[in-house]
């Protein structure tokens, strides 16, 4: 492994903070996921211009128990959007 | 015949008392067998100061050898709990917390491209891909990204996957929200899901010298089949479920 010449650090994959997203079996979040990814294609890929319909997605999965509901702030969207109902466990 | 027989056994017995009872010779019968009893316990002084250095030799000894054998079990999770701590030999500590998230700034002079790879294992029969090949995402700003995964086949099959960053410096400042990672994830026959990745890079990347001309990071996810009794290697400190906010 090169990585252990001359004693060099090691990748650790670090789990995610908040685990793992279920998967969409059903595609419920389909249309939000297909906004976002033509808003990304009309702004050359730049997310920042993209963030509400990033943060329409989050809330679709969080409406139907896809994700756990948190505050926008805790996820780094400090624009007014109305919450929704707190559930933080 | 017996005469021989009893000489024998007087020859034997005077034998025996002259070998256990040198202090003990020309004594009559209860005294003797009172002397035999005592013959264990008188040693003169020296020889019993002697036997006592011996006996707590011994004991310290052993006590220093089952010392080391507990020592050497109780230090992996002391190892590792001191890693943790002092963030020694790459090991991150827990520190990602959601506060970080509330208060990071964006910076908004430096734009990085991430380039999104998607990989199999060799026996996984999913098709694996990104759903967009770069984004541009400033650091301190969280984002959004996925991935498409399709089962042909007929039967449900389980995956698992683990990621990688490079270049590697910048896998330290590469922090998951959420993804789809570490945990098994199970498709059904000819079903498709979009996965999504949900992560921010670490404002603090513009002060690390060593990654100053870096402008692409590059984020590899391999999926493998999960079969039973298939092990990877994951940090031990995983979390199987989907953690608390």
């Amino acid at each position: 492994m090169t990585s252990q010449i001359y004693s060099q650090k090691k990748f650790i994959p670090t789990p995610p903070e908040k685990g793992s997203f279920p998967l969409d079996h059903e595609g419920l979040c389909k249309k939000q996921f297909l906004l976002y990814a033509s808003c990304l294609r009309r702004n050359a890929q730049d997310t920042s211009q993209c963030r509400e319909d990033a943060q329409n997605y989050l809330a679709c999965r969080m409406d139907n128990n896809l994700m756990e509901k948190t505050e926008w702030s805790k996820l780094g969207f400090h624009d007014k959007k109305p919450a929704p109902e707190e559930d933080n466990q | 015949m017996l005469r021989t027989l009893f000489a024998v056994r007087g020859q034997c017995q005077q034998l025996l008392r002259r070998t256990f009872t040198p202090h003990c010779s020309g004594q009559r019968p209860q005294q003797l067998l009172q002397c035999r009893i005592r013959m264990k316990s008188t040693d003169s002084p020296g020889e019993a100061a002697r036997k006592l250095r011996l006996k707590s030799t011994l004991y310290y000894i052993t006590a220093g050898g089952v010392l080391i054998m507990g020592l050497s079990y109780a230090a992996v999770p002391l190892y590792s709990i001191f890693c943790q701590a002092y963030s020694y030999g790459g090991t991150t500590s827990q520190g990602h917390d959601a506060e970080k998230v509330e208060h990071m700034v964006k910076v908004n002079d430096r734009v990085l491209k991430i380039r999104f790879n998607a990989d199999i294992g060799s026996s996984m029969r999913w098709n694996f891909k990104p759903q967009q090949y770069e984004i541009k995402v400033a650091p301190g700003e969280t984002a959004l990204a996925f991935y498409t995964a399709r089962n042909p086949t007929d039967k449900a099959v389980i995956g698992i996957s683990t990621y990688n960053v490079i270049p590697f410096e910048a896998g330290a400042y590469f922090n998951k929200i959420q993804c789809f990672c570490f945990e098994e994830q199970q498709l059904n026959p000819h079903e498709e899901v979009d996965m999504p990745v949900f992560f921010y890079i670490d404002p603090e990347i513009t002060q690390d010298p060593a990654l100053e001309h870096c402008d692409t990071i590059t984020l590899s996810y391999t999926f493998f089949e999960a079969k039973e009794g298939l092990k990877l290697n994951f940090p031990s400190y995983a979390k199987p479920h989907t953690a608390a906010a």
